[in-house]
């Protein structure tokens, strides 16, 4: 395979990091595998074209984020279409997205309130989102979360700020 | 769950999870499959060539053949009257 010489020290820095990134957004261990396999392909297809301007892992980062909002949309689609036909347009469009929780990462005695946040910040806006998840879940810096997502670091701390917000507005509603 | 803790704690204790064994074999074998796929840039352009040379040949034979036909009808009335035939294609005269 032409350039597998260089593509295979990428991979095995980055590959534990594509598929959790993936398991946090995604909450599915086969969608996940499925999407890290698309992002190295993806990898893989434009390594050629990599200028180097920002970080490897930079930018894979940004390929994976990509990769797993158009798969979140995909499913989005793909429920509200497919139930449409069905049942009319009277369906809560949060009430399919995650089919089933499957997160190997999540401790056994915390599974059910996990999952209830994980569901919860899957309804937060793409960009809250993103931030949420890189900061808290993949350990990110605000800087490298700037850096991703293509944004000022006050701007992704204007956007943490409010994931939060919303994300506890939400689950006090949830809860009551 | 009433007495639920921060969220950000559950989601700080999370666990980073290995990827699937034989993962990096099935990436090849997808890379592979699609440069197998993928047609080469130089047979696009021999196809695309042909094609443009096709079209080109077709268009002037198409040219060439109108023009002499219209060659061919304005002297048409000349031939007739010295020959004494009429060339109209009308059946009868008023």
């Amino acid at each position: 395979m032409e350039g597998s010489s260089g593509f295979r020290p990428i991979y095995d820095r980055h590959a534990a990091m594509v598929f959790n990134l993936c398991l946090n957004y995604l909450h599915s261990t086969h969608d996940a595998e499925e999407v890290t396999q698309d992002v190295f392909v993806k990898v893989h297809e434009r390594l050629g074209q990599f200028r180097g301007e920002a970080e490897v892992s930079t930018w894979i980062y940004r390929i994976t984020v990509n990769a797993c909002l158009d798969r979140l949309r995909a499913r989005k689609r793909r429920s509200r279409f497919g139930l449409h036909l069905f049942f009319g347009s009277d369906i809560r469009e949060d009430a399919h997205e995650f089919p089933q929780f499957n997160h190997p990462g999540v401790p056994m005695e915390d599974r059910e309130a996990t999952e209830r946040i994980m569901k919860a910040i899957g309804t937060l806006p793409e960009r809250q989102q993103t931030a949420l998840i890189l900061k808290t879940m993949d350990g990110l810096s605000q800087q490298q979360i700037a850096n991703v997502m293509g944004l000022t670091v006050k701007a992704v701390e204007s956007l943490l700020s409010r994931a939060r917000a919303t994300l506890n507005e939400k689950l006090r509603g949830s809860e009551g | 769950m009433n007495e639920m803790k921060d969220p950000m704690e559950y989601l700080e204790r999370i666990a980073t999870v290995a990827p699937p064994p034989f993962l990096f074999t099935r990436i090849e074998a997808r890379i592979r499959t699609q440069m197998e796929q993928q047609v080469p840039i130089g047979r696009l352009v021999a196809i695309f060539c042909g094609l443009a040379l096709l079209l080109a040949v077709n268009g002037l034979a198409l040219r060439s053949e109108r023009s002499e036909a219209r060659a061919h009808a304005s002297e048409l009335p000349v031939r007739g009257t010295a020959l004494g035939i009429h060339v109209s294609n009308q059946l009868y005269h008023e």
